[in-house]
Parts: structure tokens; sequence; C-alpha cells
């Protein structure tokens, strides 16, 4: 999968779970800007494991990977790579 | 023995100064820094001119800025109204409408809060805005404050309060579709931090986790009643990531914390919750809703010795009314047991006789805990607060042992993930919507939220509106946690010969 596409398939799924436009997510925003809670945290690593089929571990759960829309395009695409 | 919200910090800080008050992202603060930074903060306060019994809002995140702010606005007798951050323009203008405030304070240092949602809030003329990193720039109203580095007077400011005085303001959501602003004074609020330090054991040995929002009445509340027993509190910016909490609990000793329903729905989904170090953990508590049985068992096999302890309030009594003892955990399971000290909790028939077992009645409430009233709202304050006490509009059964047991609401609110969700407010989104002919939204169980909305649409004759579309109307309109979970579009809604919509048939 490419980056562009994880980037547009990410946008779609966070817009989906914030009930925001797509068009209003930009790549650096941060999630919890965007209007992810704790909440929308359940949906958003259900979705991801779904949409992009791959296992969000537990010790992954941080602010390093869920700081903002390009940290965690980048972890989709590392876990993707190795699967 | 004390007798107003600002000798909390003082007392401990003559007795103990170096003792810890508030850690927060690795730093910690003792009781003599803390008073220090509230005296400073209370002076500059008092060179802005704001007054004894004039309103100041707290639009703050969780951070030691909030904690700073409060007290230093209580400390020179000002009314704080803490304001959830996840309001919408709409939402925030009423609220400030509604208390005329002419001062903000917030950490929320963003291009958009500054120079969107600013701008349109006219009541305010002072916008104090506190943060380390001054880049953004706004309108004259607004001055930028780093109450981490500022220096300058720290003395006491000593004005003269007493203990009727009013000191907070809590807004909560309202039958009628806009939130009531909960007016609760110094007396109310110690009193009940009193009983909840006393029936929780609480001493300078706890530390308190709190992850939920300062501005919600539960989470003020443990922060007040941790800092009166002398104890510390462990502060999270919020609840995002729940493995972080429990990493806090062994990394810092965390003895107790305090959560709403959703909060352990999501705890309890972490798979690797056996291999945290909890051994610090004392107590749990379950307040801000209902919880089910089974997820108290659950917590109660997740958490081994700790005792886990459901309880129940409201804004309006500061907040906290009745607890289980965890001696009755399993026995009373799903119960929310009985008064707490210095209160009265009775279940009250129609008829004003307390309820015999198995009968449904409403919960009453009376102690110096009750509020004062609602703000410039004589019509609801008449309405809850009667001559024996204060109606709550929760109704209860009680069992032959006294404990209490909640079985829903008198009125048309929606409690969703801890928090109260006026239907009407919704409803009067929904309906704006121009495809929109008639919105009716309910309350449905959910395993994770307790409840969630749902939305009942009727559309406009010819009008097609989709979902999704709908939903992003909403979140523009509500704060997120108000948007329907669930919309159903129907060809018309079941009303009563006069125009009533039943809405017990659409749960």
């Amino acid at each position: 999968m490419s980056t562009n596409e994880i980037n547009i398939r990410l946008k779609k799924l966070v817009a989906g779970i914030a009930n925001q436009e797509v068009s209003d997510i930009s790549e650096a925003q941060a999630l919890k800007e965007i209007g992810i809670d704790s909440i929308g945290m359940i949906d958003l690593i259900g979705g991801l494991e779904v949409e992009f089929g791959i296992r969000v571990a537990d010790e992954d759960v941080g602010p390093e990977v869920f700081a903002d829309m390009g940290s965690l395009a980048g972890y989709i695409e590392r876990k993707s790579n190795k699967s | 023995m004390i007798y107003t919200i600002g000798e909390i910090i003082t007392q401990t800080s003559l007795k103990t100064p170096d003792k810890t008050a508030l850690i927060f992202d690795g730093q910690r603060y003792s009781y003599r820094e803390l008073e220090r930074k509230i005296n400073q903060c209370a002076r500059k306060l008092i060179g802005q001119g704001i007054a004894k019994g004039e309103k100041a809002a707290l639009f703050i995140t969780n951070a030691p800025e909030f904690i700073i702010a409060y007290f230093a606005l209580i400390r020179i007798g000002a009314v704080v109204v803490p304001v959830n951050t996840q309001l919408k323009l709409r939402e925030l203008q009423y609220i400030l409408e509604n208390c005329q405030t002419r001062m903000l304070l917030t950490n929320l240092a963003t291009d958009s809060f500054i120079n969107q949602t600013l701008p349109h809030l006219t009541t305010v003329q002072q916008a104090i805005v506190l943060t380390t990193d001054p880049k953004i720039a706004g309108d004259g109203r607004i001055q930028f404050w780093n109450l981490q580095t500022e220096e300058g007077a720290n003395d006491h400011p000593g004005l003269s309060l007493i203990d009727a005085d009013e000191a907070v303001i809590i807004y909560t959501s309202g039958t009628t579709g806009q939130p009531k602003g909960v007016v609760l004074t110094h007396l109310n609020i110690l009193s009940n931090v009193n009983s909840i330090v006393h029936y929780l054991r609480l001493t300078e040995d706890d530390n308190t986790l709190i992850f939920l929002p300062l501005f919600y009445s539960y989470a003020l509340s443990q922060m007040l009643t941790v800092l009166r027993a002398g104890g510390t509190i462990t502060l999270m910016r919020d609840f995002l990531f729940p493995q972080r909490a429990l990493s806090l609990v062994g990394q810092e000793g965390v003895t107790g914390f305090g959560g709403v329903p959703t909060t352990y729905n999501i705890l309890l989904r972490i798979g690797n919750l056996p291999t945290y170090n909890l051994s610090s953990l004392r107590y749990i508590l379950n307040a801000g809703g209902p919880i089910y049985p089974a997820i108290i068992e659950r917590l109660l096999s997740a958490f081994p010795g700790v005792e886990i302890i459901n309880n129940y309030g409201c804004s309006e009594v500061a907040p906290r009314a009745t607890y289980l003892d965890f001696k009755y955990a399993r026995e009373k399971i799903g119960s929310i047991g009985k008064a707490i000290p210095n209160v009265q909790v009775r279940v009250l028939n129609p008829d004003g006789r307390e309820v015999v077992p198995g009968e449904t009645g409403e919960i009453v409430i009376r102690g110096s805990n009750v509020m004062k009233g609602y703000l410039n709202n004589p019509v609801e304050t008449g309405r809850v607060l009667q001559k024996d006490g204060l109606h709550t509009g929760d109704m209860a059964t009680i069992d032959e042992d006294g404990f209490i047991f909640i079985k829903g609401r008198k009125s048309d609110i929606i409690n969703c993930r801890g928090e109260k969700i006026s239907a009407k407010e919704v409803e009067a989104v929904l309906i704006s919507h121009p495809a929109v002919y008639e919105a009716a939204v309910v309350g449905m169980p959910d395993e994770i939220l307790g409840e969630a909305v749902k939305a009942y649409i009727v559309s406009k004759d010819g009008q097609l509106v989709n979902k999704e579309e709908l939903l992003i109307f909403c979140a523009r309109n509500l704060a997120s946690y108000k948007v329907p979970k669930v919309v159903e579009f129907v060809a018309q809604l079941p009303k009563t010969a006069s125009g009533k919509v039943q809405k017990h048939l659409l749960k």
C-alpha cells in the first residue's frame, strides 16, 4: 500500500469516527484536535485493524503513535510492511 | 477547622510545606510551591480589577494552570465557572452570557480558539491565556500569563470570606434544553469534601490519580478531597491512553482513582491488565452514572484486593450524596448504597412519604451540601428545591436493609459516559437542519457508553438527507459526546392524541 493511499484511507476512517469532513483534516493535525476522544480511540483502533489489517498492540497505544495523523500513518506503513 | 475552600492548600502548606501536592508530566509541585503560585496568580487577578463576587470562567484542560487559577480566584472571593472545553461556540456563548462573565481564563493557546472562537464571545472583556509559549497574536482583550515562571508578590491576599459566600457555578444539562448554572457556596463544597475524606478514609499518604476533566464537578471533588487530606494529586491531561493511567499507578504509588462507567468499560478491554503494577491501589470509585453489576463483578476480579466503591450524586449536591461501602460490594451489587456522612438521602413517593421496599420513588436529598439554587432561574430552583429537600428527578427503590437502587430518571435526560445530555437540546439542533421536519432523541443502552444518543428523524417532504451529513452538522453545533451515535429515519413519530411524542415507544 502506498503512503498516499494510507493517508487517504486513514483520513476517511478518522473523519467518520469524529463526524468531520475529510477535506477538513490535515496530515499534521493532532487526533485530539480533530475530535478523537477516549471513546473515539476505541473505534479508531478497531477501525485500523479492519481497514488496514494490522494488529495494534496495547503497548503501541500511546502519544508517540497516536499524536497526529502523520505519526499514525507512519505507524500503519511500518506495520503494513512487516506483515 | 476551615471555612473556605481557599484555606485547603494554605493549611497543608503551613503544616507540611515540602510534601508533594501535584505531579503532572513528571514535574512535582510541593504544597509550598503551589501556595506561592496561587498567591502570585491571585495578586495578578486583583491587579486586573476582579472583585469579590464577580464571576470568572475557567476554560482550561487538565494542567497545573487549572488548579492554580481555580484556587487563586476562589481565594480572592471570585466565583469560578468551570466550563467544559469540548463545548462548541454556540454552547459556550450561552453559558458565558447566562452568567455574565467578563473574564475568561484558558490554556487553549491555539489559533482556532484565539482567532476564531474568542472574537465571538462578546461578554468577555478580558481573556487571560495561560501558556508557556505565547506565539499567537490576538485582539486587545487578550493577555498571556505564564504561571510557571511568573514572579511577583506571593503573600496571601488575605480577603475576608465566609462559608456562605458563593464559590463555584457548575453548568449542568437542563430538561428544557439549555444548561442551568448550579450555584455552590464554600459551605456546600467544603461540607461535601469533609464527608468524602471521612468515608474514603483519605490521609496525607493518599495519592489520587485524576484523568477526568477538572471542569467536571466529580473531578473537582477528587482534586479538593485529596488536597484536603494533605495528599498528592497525580494529574493526567486526559484518558485518551488508558494504559498510561495504569502505568502511573505503579510509577507514582497511586492509591485511588475515580472514573465513570465508560472508564471501566475501556479499562477492562486492556488485554495485558494483569501485567501492570497496581500494588499501591487501595480504592476505585465509580460515579457519574449507573454501572452494570456485570462490570462491577469484572472489576472485582480484575483488581483483587482493591475496594470498588459505587457512588451517586449530582452537581446540585456538590456533588456526592451516597456510597456503597465496600463490605457490601458483592452482597448489594448494583446499589448506590446509603447516604454519605452529614447528608440525608430519602426515596419519596408522590405523597411525600418514604417508599417501602419494592416501591419506586424519587431521590430527595438534604444537607449542607445542597446547592443555593440555579443562577437566574427561580422557576427551576423552586421546582427542585422544595421544603423536604432537593428533588433529584432520579427514581429509585430501597431494599429491606435500606440500600438504594436507581431505576431511571423522571426527566428527558440521557446519561452518556457520565455526561448528562438534554434530549431537547440535541433535538433543537437536529430540527435546525433544513431537511429535518421532526426529530426525537432518546437514550439507548450501550455497552461502552452506558447510554448512547439515538435520533429518530422525519425528513421534510421530498428532501433527502444522509446520515453522515446530519452527523457532521451536529458535530459543528454540539460537543462530540452529544452527537447521536445512531440515526434512524422514520415516516412519522409515535404521538399521543394531543401531539406529544411517545418516547417510551422509541426506546
